[in-house]
């Protein structure tokens, strides 16, 4: 373990000077023990809801003191002026039961549900406010329970290391931390190095943009979208952000530029395969400006979603994507915590209504300059100009172009390291058992292809909910930055061109070569290669 | 220079077409259909500026 990881760790990993262990299988109340000891937190008692959900045994609580980011939270906190007296207790829950050290000492990693450290500031000691510091819970054992990503955390329990996967959860506490900084902290502290990120580093950042156009920076008072967007800079994540009331200028046009860009969007494609999402909305009955921020990353997949079908059906659904389907069309709930109240909630996809929506942060994955939304765009446009000349067989072909001209083509973004995908390749199996060939697998292997790449996958709507299955995919370079200028009219520029790596369907490989020009307009020359795929394979999953 | 960097992501298909030989590989043409196009375009330059207008935004998150 390097200095960095336990520097930022350490208050994880501290010893503690005792541990209490708590039977908290039935009759144990989760009410009656948060009630009493964490003066009725609610997200403190979300974190027992959980564990009860998972059926877990055993709670063991320790104390542990200002060491790592707890010791630099106080010390800013006292920087800031509040005289705190600070309380802290390290609460692990486990799936067997384990009533002393000794019992303790015979449970498994595997045994482990998550943890949470809760911290009180100890700001007015009459009224104690109690609140998460940080949690990690296990994600929820579902299949159709997607988390792209999580986090590894290295955690300490009655002096044994364990490492942890998920997503941390963050608490304000309205002093050093609002729902901004904690919204960050979650998402970054799972890709930066060290595993962690102080409060005091996001608030001198934030504090930097302010003094560079005059004012003054109080952490209680939340940051602002250009804080956000610093934080993110300064941590080296390219991401994609819509301020919706700053971007239109009218109210009419606010509400087309939502039903154009969708916040939904930006969601689903930074849960799916990037980095997460934040979701800035109004809060009913707030102060004018003031938001509340959630970071989301992860989302459900529902086979029997009655959207992707009806959409189309009913409901006349004209947007830029009713040309075909997107793989959100089976997103019934995006997964996010909620600072206020609590870890691993489930945000059903249209119950945040698009008027109280003002602002949505994409995240990239390392190296990707372009969103996903605009890789489907493009892999769309690319497959609608490839379909008169597929020659994939004859099986498939036919049912592809009834897909294209129907607007029923399922599409799925998902950005990818070169390597994954090598490796997505050669674990691929038709319907019927045929592999890739050696030689086609060896190809790509052998080839300089992107570092990371954008491979938009290609199915239908039958083949996609059901079999989690695709016909083919279409790959692009993620690391070239596309700007409008590169599609425009009677223009197909070199970065266009250079951004569409290959295209895979079944019994054939299609790869650019160049573009030339004809009486009846550009032309895109494609060669053709076979694959010994000639059926559907899986979906990737990351 | 070496087998592998000569081939940049420019020339994957060239590099498929080595591997494979060139009996294996036949070419495909493809027309671009500018009104096709228009729609990414659009798409795009909307993101685009919907994207680039977050300076001086009043809103704050706590």
């Amino acid at each position: 373990m390097s200095a960095l990881q336990v520097s930022c760790e350490g208050h994880r990993l501290q010893d503690s000077a005792s541990a209490e262990f708590v039977d908290i299988q039935s009759p144990f109340s989760n009410f009656d023990f948060v009630e009493k000891r964490f003066a009725k937190s609610q997200t403190i008692h979300r974190c027992f809801s959980l564990a009860r959900s998972a059926n877990c045994c055993c709670c063991v609580v320790e104390p542990l003191v200002d060491v790592g980011l707890l010791d630099d939270d106080t010390k800013e906190m006292r920087r800031l002026g509040y005289h705190v007296a600070t309380t802290n207790f390290r609460l692990s829950f486990w799936k067997k039961p384990a009533s002393s050290k000794q019992e303790f000492n015979a449970l498994a990693e595997s045994d482990l549900f998550g943890y949470m450290i809760v911290r009180c500031d100890g700001l007015d000691p009459a009224d104690p406010q109690w609140y998460v510091f940080e949690a990690v819970l296990s994600k929820y054992d579902h299949p159709h329970n997607c988390v792209s990503m999580p986090g590894e955390y290295n955690l300490a329990v009655c002096g044994r290391n364990f490492r942890m996967r998920g997503v941390m959860f963050c608490q304000q506490n309205k002093l050093n931390k609002r729902c901004a900084q904690v919204s960050l902290r979650a998402l970054l502290s799972r890709i930066v190095p060290g595993r962690d990120v102080a409060y005091s580093r996001i608030n001198a950042i934030a504090a930097r943009v302010a003094k560079s156009i005059g004012e003054t920076f109080n952490p209680s008072d939340g940051m602002s979208v250009m804080q956000i967007e610093q934080v993110l800079t300064d941590f080296g994540i390219r991401y994609k952000d819509v301020d919706y009331p700053r971007a239109a200028k009218s109210p009419k046009k606010l509400a087309r530029l939502k039903k154009e860009i969708p916040y939904t969007k930006f969601m689903y494609a930074g849960a799916e395969s990037g980095l997460g999402a934040l979701l800035g909305f109004k809060v009913h009955g707030g102060d004018e400006k003031s938001r509340h921020i959630i970071p989301i990353f992860g989302h459900t997949f529902n086979k029997d979603s009655w959207v992707s079908d009806a959409r189309k059906f009913y409901f006349n659904d004209k947007d830029q994507y009713s040309a075909y389907m997107p793989s959100d069309s089976w997103t019934s709930s995006f997964i996010g915590h909620d600072d206020n109240l609590g870890p691993d909630f489930c945000v059903p996809r249209a119950y945040v209504l698009p008027e109280d929506v003002d602002y949505v942060v994409e995240l990239y994955r390392s190296e990707v300059k372009y969103s996903g939304a605009i890789a489907e765009a493009i892999a769309f446009q690319v497959l609608k100009h490839l379909q008169n000349s597929l020659q994939v067989d004859e099986v498939w072909a036919p049912r592809l172009i009834d897909a294209l001209d129907d607007g029923n083509v399922v599409l799925r973004s998902v950005s990818l390291p070169c390597e994954s995908y090598i490796v997505h390749l050669h674990q691929m199996r038709a319907w019927d058992g045929t592999e890739e060939s050696r030689v086609a697998v060896d190809g790509f292997s052998q080839m300089k292809l992107p570092s990371v790449m954008w491979m938009v996958e290609v199915s239908l709507p039958q083949l996609f909910p059901a079999n989690e299955a695709k016909i083919g995919e279409i790959v692009l370079d993620a690391t070239v930055l596309l700007k409008q200028t590169d599609f425009a009219e009677r223009k197909v520029s070199r970065k266009f061109l250079q951004s569409i790596q290959f295209i895979r369907l079944p019994s054939a490989y299609y790869f650019p070569k160049s573009v030339s020009k004809s009486p009846e307009g550009k032309i895109i020359n494609f060669f053709s290669a076979p694959s010994a795929i000639k059926s559907h394979v899986g979906v990737i999953h990351l | 220079m070496s087998e592998k960097a000569k081939y940049t992501y420019s020339s994957v298909g060239a590099m498929f077409r080595h591997v494979l030989g060139k009996d294996a590989v036949r070419p495909v043409e493809v027309t671009v259909k500018t009104k096709q196009m228009r729609s990414v375009q659009s798409f795009v330059r909307k993101l685009e500026a919907a994207c680039l207008a977050t300076a001086g935004s009043a809103m704050v998150f706590k």
